[in-house]
């Protein structure tokens, strides 16, 4: 085990609001969302695309791309709120204390330069080192995400590496000036299945081992509960839940975690799967009230007002009106009969 | 879902919708320094479609999942071996295309916005192939109509544009444009992979369907295993080229053979924590084959956790286990107890 110092809280977000503009008017894409990520701690953000998880992801790290800009709330790094540092303060956190990985690595890098040559240059970019420090550095975090022979592999360019492995060079990349917080952006959506395992298992062994809080931002729910510790449920720009790992998927409390859990194919018990009806609001068209109001099969008349987020128990939160009034969801035995009834069949 | 089969093997041969035998493909690579070197993207294939059969194929990128799909629909021809189609042998044809419209089938692929004109109505890219066979106008509007209402899209959708559509309904819109021709089979290439998990469960309960309403074969090609495993009766697992176990699906209890395949689905995580918390993951060690310098042997051999030095000398056959399955490994139903001695002999419980 380690002396890492876990469960401190290390990142902490409120109300935090992030739009785009639209011809069709100002769209909030990350709306009012807020959590906490503790030291050793991997939280997931799961969703649909268009449910602003890219967005919140790229709040964090001030890399909303123009026009989009971040509007209110604040974004807590060891206590300083990020939303007050100027660009260039920016360009210091990132990297050295929250850093990002994304889907695609081999977009990440520069084709023309060495893996070693841009791993050096992104330690001496943020610290006054030598440059045969920086090398040994770079080195020693070639190690820590498994790359064979890294003194070699240093002089390599980046289409000398498998996905998996310019995977891993991201990564080392990412934790070269040990940052406190790693956001991983469907890390594994490009990789194969056996790839995919060992990114997950390197993660995981970053958290544990080093105490690196981890947002995994992904859609794939086996990813979620294979490593990470709590989620968050995003719609239409929302947290709708949030809860334990154990929590979300033994005890939904949202109506659309309850679809996302029926959609996957592994936990069909017959031969049709509970798909959800219907699709995502569009961001320029919301609902006045729940914006999953329109797809839900518990719907009732107070449904349309908008709910807030509720706290059910043991750091279960839910944004939805029927959980709120029973403690959970109630069942719902006629739910085949009440969808058709409700035209969406 | 699955028809009851014959029990003569006489029978079965008659009953087969499509025959692959010993089908390779292989492609040639040109320029500076890569002269002579061969992809052995398919290598060998022998394989059954049944009539009303759903055979999914699942394998890492570059296994040749597609590459068989697209022989399969008659996209592509092989480079040896036969196809066979309704016990007739398919020809070899110059022209792209010329065999698949022939037989009767189709293709979808992932990337569903690629197979709409971007500058035409809905309706015209799903009347395409109406119009290909001459069907009148009026008669045209009303079959593409039809096929919308199948794929549970409104009517109105007919003089939208792709990009007005959202990626579930233009992945619809290709299903629908597919089914224009009462296709015999439709290949399915990763064509829900780039969906929303909710819009994702709608389409395949929604080919689901079709297949109850009308008599097509679907060829279900994913990485996604737990799809495939939801769609298909039998499954095939390849490997660099080569089918190395086909199972069949509705029979669980049977348990995986090859050491591929078992690797495979232990390194697919599965939405439950509970589970997720009590695996053991096998880790594949050593490095990964390449198509243009296949390893001797079984080629699974350079990475498999039980390989004998046998694996590396002989080529195993694809040998039945059972009336549906098939495995091509040497040492087949032996991989729990192998395994266990390989780790005890090269980690010395460190791990």
């Amino acid at each position: 085990m380690s002396d890492v110092e876990h469960d401190r809280t290390i990142l902490s977000v409120r109300n935090l609001v992030t739009v785009y503009p639209t011809r069709l008017g100002v769209v909030p894409a990350v709306d009012h969302i807020g959590f906490e990520l503790r030291a050793g701690e991997i939280l997931g953000i799961v969703g649909d695309s268009g449910s602003g998880k890219t967005t919140l992801a790229r709040s964090l790290l001030g890399l909303v791309a123009a026009p989009g800009r971040i509007v209110s709330g604040e974004i807590l790094l060891h206590g300083r709120d990020l939303l007050e540092f100027s660009g260039e303060e920016m360009r210091q956190v990132r990297g050295t204390e929250i850093a990002m990985i994304f889907q695609n690595p081999i977009r990440s890098f520069h084709p023309g330069f060495t893996i070693g040559r841009q791993l050096t240059e992104a330690v001496t970019r943020h610290e006054r080192v030598s440059r045969r420090d920086a090398r040994e550095r770079a080195i020693e975090a070639l190690t820590w995400v498994g790359m064979p022979e890294p003194a070699i592999r240093m002089k390599d360019h980046p289409h000398q590496f498998s996905g998996g492995m310019l995977q891993r060079v991201m990564i080392a990349m990412s934790l070269l000036n040990e940052p406190a917080v790693l956001v991983a952006d469907e890390p594994t959506t490009a990789l194969d299945v056996t790839i995919q395992a060992q990114i997950l298992e390197l993660i995981q062994r970053l958290a544990v081992d080093r105490g690196l809080g981890v947002i995994l931002v992904t859609h794939n729910l086996g990813m979620v509960a294979s490593i990470c510790d709590r989620v968050i449920v995003m719609y239409a720009g929302q947290i709708v839940e949030e809860a334990s790992v154990d929590q979300v998927f033994a005890n939904p409390s949202h109506p659309y975690t309850v679809g996302l859990l029926d959609s996957q194919p592994d936990r069909a018990t017959g031969t049709r799967l509970e798909a959800m009806a219907g699709g995502s609001p569009r961001m320029t068209d919301l609902p006045p009230g729940c914006r999953f109001e329109p797809r839900c099969a518990y719907a009732e008349t107070e449904c349309s007002q908008p709910p807030t987020l509720w706290p059910l128990s043991d750091g279960q939160t839910v944004r939805c009106w029927v959980s709120r009034r029973h403690g959970g969801l109630p069942d719902l035995p006629d739910r085949e009969a009440s969808r058709a009834g409700r035209g969406l069949g | 879902m699955k028809r009851a089969a014959p029990d003569a093997d006489s029978g079965k041969q008659a009953m087969a919708l499509l025959r692959l035998d010993g089908v390779s493909v292989h492609f040639r690579l040109r320029g500076r320094g890569r002269g002579g070197g061969v992809v052995r993207a398919v290598d060998n294939v022998d394989l059954t479609i049944d009539e009303g059969e759903v055979l999914g194929i699942v394998g890492e990128s570059g296994c040749g999942k597609t590459t068989l799909g697209r022989v399969i629909v008659g996209l592509q021809s092989p480079t040896a071996g036969n196809v066979v189609v309704r016990g007739e042998k398919r020809p070899l044809r110059q022209r792209p295309g010329a065999n698949a419209r022939r037989d009767g089938f189709q293709m979808v692929y992932q990337d569903a916005a690629g197979s709409l004109n971007p500058w035409k109505r809905i309706g015209w890219s799903i009347a395409e192939p109406l119009r290909n066979e001459g069907m009148r106008k009026p008669a045209m509007r009303e079959r593409v109509l039809e096929l919308l209402d199948q794929v549970g899209l409104p009517d109105s959708l007919i003089d939208q544009y792709p990009g007005e559509l959202s990626g579930g309904q233009q992945q619809r819109a290709a299903i629908a444009r597919a089914l224009a021709g009462r296709p015999r089979l439709i290949v399915l290439d990763e064509a829900v992979s780039s969906l929303d998990m909710s819009t994702q469960a709608q389409v395949l309960n929604l080919l689901k369907d079709l297949a109850e309403r009308h008599p097509v074969n679907y060829v279900f090609i994913s990485h996604d295993i737990a799809a495939v495993d939801f769609m298909s009766d039998r499954v095939a697992v390849m490997y660099l080229g080569k089918i190395v176990e086909l199972e069949d699906a509705h029979d669980r209890k049977s348990p995986l053979v090859h050491p591929y395949s078992i690797t495979l689905r232990s390194a697919v995580p599965v939405p439950d924590p509970v589970v997720e918390r009590r695996r053991n993951r096998i880790v594949l060690t050593g490095p990964v084959a390449s198509a243009t310098d296949l390893p001797s042997g079984c080629r699974f051999h350079t990475r498999c956790p039980i390989a004998q030095p046998l694996c590396a000398d002989a080529e195993p056959e694809l040998a039945s286990t059972s009336e549906t399955s098939r495995v091509a490994c040497h040492f087949a139903g032996e991989f729990d107890d192998r395994y266990a001695a390989a780790r005890a002999g090269t980690t010395g419980g460190s791990g």
